[in-house]
């Protein structure tokens, strides 16, 4: 198992790909993920490297301090938020480049294309109807150095030759070279996009993976050089800020073991009595 | 003199829905869904419905379930944190639902427009990817009169009716929402008629409202009715918190056509 090096090194891949996430927030603007992962990378980022952040993750308000992700934390943040959210201000934001987002594509292609929105070319009869393009469509045609990618399990299926459905694509446009993935993140390893190849190649390969499984587990080529570094893997401080301050009550086994009643019992036995305010009700 | 209340009850406000209307929502996700009005308008004959929806959730999933929607146009559409929505998805897999999908930028877009009254909007949105190359997409990709450059048409965005829930109302129809507006107060001012529950009625609303709160003038609203919980088992800051078990069994049990109707019908609690 590639994990095993991780593990035994004492770190998860969950960890491995939220600090490698967070070394990439380094925008003057607003830093937002609608993934587990992702928020907590954004709030890695400002906690740790890019002060200047302003977190307007999800329903929480706009430019909430770091605070500890929980699944019903819009009654802990927004309080404490700067102000209400507003969409508008968000998009005039990505309009102006001062907007770095992560996203958890479904399929990402060898051009860098990635696809959250469905699975299928028949666009009547989707083979799978997933979540629409939501914002993917803006970051291509607006965002330059703010399109993180993550993917949690790096897999053929994932990382496809063509995606079915271009919910973004690198696009040279009126605002420069827009929509090109400043980093894929997986749980392999770190893939780039390089201009000169024209694709998405390998930066870095994670503490124990090899060339060979990550090429195994792409569905196109990747360029090979006779040698990749390894991941910087996560540092004591980013581990104590993750596990002790941002993630302190099992969020992150949601990213894992997907959201059952059970789990969903025990993230809010938890959560609740650690919340600070009391809702109005319940 | 005073003007006229604006109080009315939920029955009159799912009524003004006829057949074949464009309908949009408030909220987004899982949070301050206008369920009451959803399932009040799912218990009447209106169908055909064309649904625009900025964020869908549960709302647009129940009227899709119960065979009430021709059409959606959305920018998303699922269940947050719970994942995918069943009955939407079940529709878009047979074939039976046709979709306008827009991104969140090209839908802000085109209620910019509706609210100001004007027929487009203009984006860099849609210049990449597959979105404005969809079959039927009424998006238009055009030569900018000003730069010679391209940008995406984004046509304005009226929906006939606009169904949404607020925190606090007055009798006169002045809405306050205290989290996350979403797209709500713009929508207002793109539609032809506005109707809100409220967890709340009020004679006079507050002066000391804060920067967490967004208001809404009753210049644009048609009724409000006092509805506490109209929001289902989906979030409402910070009066009620998302139930995630409801959700769940929602998301279980929206499949079967008998508890649906059931669901629609109140039977179910949240």
């Amino acid at each position: 198992m590639t994990t095993d090096a991780m593990r035994d090194a004492g770190f998860t891949v969950e960890e491995q790909i939220i600090a490698r996430l967070a070394r990439a927030f380094d925008i003057e603007g607003v830093a937002c993920s609608a993934t587990i992962c992702g928020d907590l990378a954004t709030r890695l980022a400002k906690a740790l490297y890019a002060p200047q952040l302003l977190l307007i993750s999800g329903h929480n308000g706009f430019d909430a301090p770091v605070r500890p992700k929980l699944l019903d934390e819009e009654q802990q943040l927004n309080p404490v938020s700067v102000c209400a959210s507003d969409w508008q201000q968000t998009f005039d934001l990505v309009g102006h480049q001062r907007y770095a987002v992560c996203v958890g594509p479904v399929q990402v292609d060898r051009t860098g294309c990635a696809n959250i929105s469905l699975l299928g070319t028949d666009w009547g009869r989707p083979t799978v109807q997933l979540i629409g393009s939501r914002g993917l469509p803006d970051h291509a045609a607006n965002t330059r150095d703010g399109f993180l990618l993550h993917v949690r399990r790096h897999s053929p299926r994932v990382f496809v030759e063509r995606v079915d459905f271009r919910a973004s694509s690198p696009y040279d446009g009126p605002l420069g070279r827009t929509g090109v993935p400043r980093v894929v993140v997986s749980d392999l390893g770190v893939l780039v996009f390089d201009p000169d190849a024209g694709q998405l190649v390998v930066e870095s390969l994670h503490l124990g993976v090899t060339f060979d499984e990550i090429q195994a587990a792409t569905g196109f080529a990747l360029p090979r050089r006779p040698m990749y570094p390894v991941t910087e893997p996560p540092t004591a401080e980013e581990l104590e800020w993750l596990r002790h301050r941002l993630a302190p009550l099992g969020m992150l086994r949601m990213e894992k073991e997907g959201l059952g009643p059970e789990l969903l019992d025990e993230l809010l036995a938890a959560e609740r009595a650690h919340w600070v305010v009391a809702p109005a009700q319940r | 003199m005073e003007p006229r209340s604006k109080v009315v009850p939920i029955e009159e406000m799912v009524g003004a829905v006829r057949s074949g209307m464009e309908v949009a929502f408030g909220g987004g996700g899982l949070q301050r869904k206008p369920m009451a009005l959803a399932r009040a308008l799912a218990r009447r004959d209106a169908t055909d419905l064309r649904l625009v929806c900025f964020l869908a959730g549960p709302e647009a999933d129940l009227l899709i379930g119960l065979k009430k929607v021709a059409s959606v146009h959305f920018a998303f559409f699922g269940f947050d944190g719970l994942g995918l929505a069943p009955n939407f998805r079940r529709a878009r897999q047979s074939g039976d639902l046709a979709a306008t999908e827009g991104s969140e930028g090209m839908f802000l877009a085109g209620v910019e427009a509706g609210a100001r009254g004007v027929p487009f909007h203009p984006c860099h949105s849609g210049l990449a990817g597959d979105i404005v190359a969809l079959p039927g997409s009424p998006y238009r990709r055009f030569t900018c009169p000003v730069t010679g450059r391209d940008l995406v048409a984004a046509p304005a965005v009226n929906p006939e009716v606009f169904l949404l829930h607020v925190n606090m109302a007055d009798r006169h129809g002045n809405l306050v929402i205290s989290g996350d507006p979403f797209l709500d107060a713009l929508l207002a001012r793109a539609s032809g008629s506005v109707f809100a529950t409220a967890e709340r009625i009020v004679d006079e609303l507050p002066r000391d409202l804060t920067q967490h709160d967004t208001v809404i003038s009753r210049v644009w609203v048609s009724g409000v009715c006092w509805a506490p919980g109209g929001t289902g088992f989906t979030g409402c800051y910070p009066d009620r918190v998302l139930d995630w078990h409801a959700g769940l069994e929602y998301q279980q049990r929206c499949g079967d056509p008998g508890w649906l109707e059931q669901y629609a019908a109140e039977g179910v609690p949240a």
